[in-house]
């Protein structure tokens, strides 16, 4: 046998089998498992972006509505107790 | 399998399809890690490497071109990944005996022990280019412009590190009684 013909043998004689399901089911898990934890991490950061913005509305909302409220709400009592300040004053003075 | 029987699976996997992803891998496995295994001279590493390559390959087929063949795309990422990680020597004894033993039961026609060793031992002396190419065009079947594509090296270069590598692995073996 020649050397070349040896070369060709030894090249030839580690190679995988041609067919390996085992290997190809490793590769579909291993894929699977990869877009499965990719899919979680997006969900998550989909979660929390949701979280977040949700957040900043509801403390815009709160800061709007409350401050609309503390300001108006503010006034209108305040205009609330001086009228009725003004007329115990207008009753107490007609009555006296 | 066909360059459209290929596409289609291509396309179907581009889609979400395991199935069709499967078919690839199924199809071209054996290059890709005959090919991992002459290179790196470690068979543990190269399946992790190879199964490395396929998983990066289905999270990337988008940028997939179609410029050339599916195997060679994935040798390629393969190829790189082996080079860059350098795993090389994080061996794993106890699968590559078990895939010895499952080679003994299946009763293949192997080259003598003495060839066997010769070879790995030469193998090991190859320049890392030199190795890659000699790895693809004579232990895969790889063209010259594939392997040129693959490893990203003028076609010229890949033929000389072929002839040159060639010429070193006959004389190993010649020395080899």
């Amino acid at each position: 046998m020649t050397a070349s013909d040896r070369l060709t043998r030894a090249l030839g004689a580690d190679r995988p089998p041609e067919r390996d399901g085992a290997f190809v089911v490793a590769v579909i898990e291993a894929g699977e498992h990869h877009r499965h934890r990719r899919a979680i991490v997006l969900s998550v950061f989909r979660a929390a972006g949701l979280a977040a913005a949700a957040a900043a509305a509801a403390a815009w909302a709160w800061n709007a509505l409350s401050g609309f409220a503390l300001t108006d709400g503010l006034l209108l009592a305040g205009a609330i107790i001086a009228l009725v300040l003004l007329m115990r004053r207008f009753a107490a003075g007609v009555a006296a | 399998m066909t360059r459209n029987e290929e596409a289609r699976l291509i396309a179907a996997a581009r889609r979400g399809d395991s199935r069709a992803f499967a078919g690839l891998v199924a199809a071209h496995q054996q290059a890709v890690r005959g090919f991992l295994r002459r290179y790196t001279g470690h068979w543990a590493d190269a399946d992790d490497i190879a199964q490395e390559a396929f998983v990066t390959a289905w999270r990337k087929l988008d940028r997939f071109e179609g410029r050339a063949g599916f195997r060679s795309w994935v040798c390629g990422v393969g190829y790189r990944i082996a080079r860059d990680a350098r795993r090389t020597h994080q061996r794993d004894g106890a699968r590559d005996a078990a895939w010895s033993t499952e080679r003994e039961a299946a009763g293949e026609a192997a080259a003598s022990i003495e060839d066997r060793l010769a070879l790995a031992a030469a193998m090991a002396t190859l320049p890392e280019p030199q190795r890659a190419a000699v790895a693809l065009c004579l232990g895969e079947g790889f063209s010259h412009p594939e392997a040129a594509d693959i490893l990203g090296l003028p076609l010229g270069t890949v033929k000389s590190h072929v002839t040159r590598g060639r010429e070193r692995l006959l004389r190993a073996l010649d020395e080899t009684p």
